[in-house]
């Protein structure tokens, strides 16, 4: 927590007086990036007085409680009964807090435990005492019809107030999503951002040697629970990409040499094919609007970038005439614009077009090569893996400004974003083994976390937040 | 930039107010909304304040004070 001391006396425009007041600890939460202000003029007031802060960025404690319950009723999940349910939901709060930057989650071992009444009348001198800053609690109740009901309260201890709550009713099954969906209530409140918890990962699950190994389309939560394969690994799939609405997963089948784009539906566990064009095919892409599918195909020497519509059939639109590999494209969130690679310079570097093909530009001049570009969902960056030597993932502004490296690997590529923009997920590859793993990094490049799979895993790709 | 208005007290009178905000672009904007809660709540925690009863004319309305995040260290 920053602790700025307020020193008054208050300046005073207008006035010999010095009002001298002793000095007082003012908290306030970790306070973001602004630009530095110039002292400005005052409204209408004669008292006017500024402080500035200087000091490093500090986490923000949060206290997370074992969630209470009103009864200790079996439920239908594989954590137990309500009053264990009610510790691993925080358990799952604190972990899900934990490596964004932005807080020291602690809890809920060690933590006194709230009663039910307690949850919505916290003990605020008590949890003042510990030196808690902010304060989550919540309860579980089972309903007769299996359903249960979690409800999740966040306070500010220093001022002793209610910030914000939530209630949510959810089946046995998706207990964990009480769990993310509290995380991102707290998350959104406490940071400004929007949630992201409470969404999906696809990705390729690697098995096998380095020489043969088998890839399958797979997809968990967030935080890695709740794996579950789609394809049997018969084919080999690349570079998912879940549907704007959620509801599909773009990808890349080889069967027997043989590429071909599929769209797999979730709902329906049903795929169907997009695209075989008979050549080299790869890179498949959604627009934001979920219309059209991009993809890039290699023919008579060079490789472009086309566009179809994602209902199938219909004639491609070439947007790229070459020369040389023109591969990937992401759109801008407004759809507007595309980012790709193209190595028409002589090496592999970044290019931004607009939807129709028109106004193609290089933005990448950093020296080594920049390859798999992908547009924030914000709009304000474009991750991308820059190669100098090592493979790093970083981030640029869309003008090809301000080049930031979020991580210092030997082999980290294929950089997609998290739906609020604010966290960066890729793959990394061991040296030696080729073993390869997913991970996550915030945008201060300082927080990084593998996601747990129990197989190899690369090609991730975020879904968004559930409604 | 917050102002705020002071009972004799030293208590507040009202919440804080935002007077203005500087610096902010798409980048930023959700942090600067952030920011500038995190400004009235610094004034909150800080009240009531100890200021001479002779001169509350001077101090009961306190029209700008600038909370500054210095980030270009």
């Amino acid at each position: 927590m920053n602790v700025l001391r307020l020193a008054l006396p208050l300046m005073l425009t207008g006035s010999a007086l010095a009002a001298s007041a002793s000095a007082q600890d003012v908290a306030t939460q970790p306070a973001p990036p602004t630009q530095a202000a110039p002292a400005d003029a005052a409204d209408d007031g004669v008292l006017t007085g500024s402080v500035s802060d200087e000091s490093e960025w500090q986490d923000l404690g949060i206290a997370i409680t074992t969630f209470a319950t009103d009864r200790d009723a079996p439920t239908q999940t594989n954590a137990g009964s309500t009053a264990q349910l009610g510790q691993a939901i925080s358990q799952v709060i604190a972990s899900d807090l934990k490596n964004n930057g932005l807080f020291k989650p602690s809890g809920p071992g060690g933590l006194p435990q709230p009663s039910l009444p307690q949850v919505q009348m916290p003990d605020y001198p008590t949890w003042k005492g510990m030196g808690t800053d902010m304060l989550v609690q919540g309860f579980v109740k089972a309903g007769a019809d299996g359903q249960l009901t979690v409800g999740c309260y966040l306070y500010d201890v220093a001022l002793s107030r209610q910030l914000t709550k939530a209630g949510w009713v959810f089946s046995a099954s998706d207990w964990r999503r009480a769990a993310h969906k509290c995380s991102d209530l707290v998350y959104s409140r406490l940071s400004g951002e929007s949630p992201f918890f409470d969404s999906k990962i696809a990705y390729i699950a690697e098995t096998g040697p380095k020489d043969h190994r088998m890839k399958r389309l797979a997809i968990m939560d967030s935080d890695g629970a709740n794996h579950r394969y789609l394809t049997s690994g018969q084919a080999m799939a690349l570079t998912p990409r879940y549907s704007p609405d959620y509801s599909k997963i773009l990808y890349l089948s080889y069967l027997n040499g043989q590429p071909s784009i599929y769209v797999y539906d979730l709902a329906t566990d049903t795929q169907k094919l997009i695209a075989r064009t008979g050549n080299p095919t790869f890179a498949p892409r959604w627009s934001p609007d979920g219309k059209w599918v991009l993809y890039s195909m290699a023919k008579s020497g060079t490789t472009d970038i086309y566009r179809i519509s994602s209902a199938g059939g219909g004639t491609p639109q070439q947007l790229t005439q070459g020369p040389g590999i023109n591969i990937g494209g992401s759109y801008s969130p407004d759809g507007s614009q595309i980012v790709f690679e193209s190595d028409r310079s002589g090496s592999q570097q970044v290019y931004v077009m607009n939807a129709d093909g028109s106004n193609q530009r290089r933005i990448s001049f950093f020296g080594g090569r920049a390859a798999t570009p992908e547009w924030s969902p914000r709009g304000d960056q474009i991750a991308f893996t820059h190669i100098v030597g090592n493979l790093r993932v970083a981030v640029m502004s869309p003008s090809g400004g301000g080049l930031r490296y979020l991580t210092d690997s030997w082999q980290d590529e294929a950089p997609t974003w998290s739906p609020n923009g604010r966290i960066v997920q890729f793959f990394r590859t061991a040296k030696g083994s080729g073993q390869a793993s997913i991970w996550q990094v915030d945008l201060t490049g300082r927080n990084e976390r593998r996601l747990p799979t129990p197989v190899g895993a690369s090609d991730p790709a975020w879904g968004p937040i559930r409604p | 930039m917050v102002s705020f208005d002071l009972n004799r007290d030293g208590t507040l009178n009202g919440t804080p107010r935002i007077v203005r905000q500087v610096g902010v672009d798409d980048s930023n904007r959700r942090e600067a909304a952030m920011h500038a809660k995190g400004a009235i709540r610094a004034v909150e925690l800080a009240a009531p304040f100890d200021l001479p009863q002779e001169y509350f004319d001077t101090w009961k309305h306190v029209g700008g004070f600038l909370f500054d995040q210095r980030l270009s260290r």
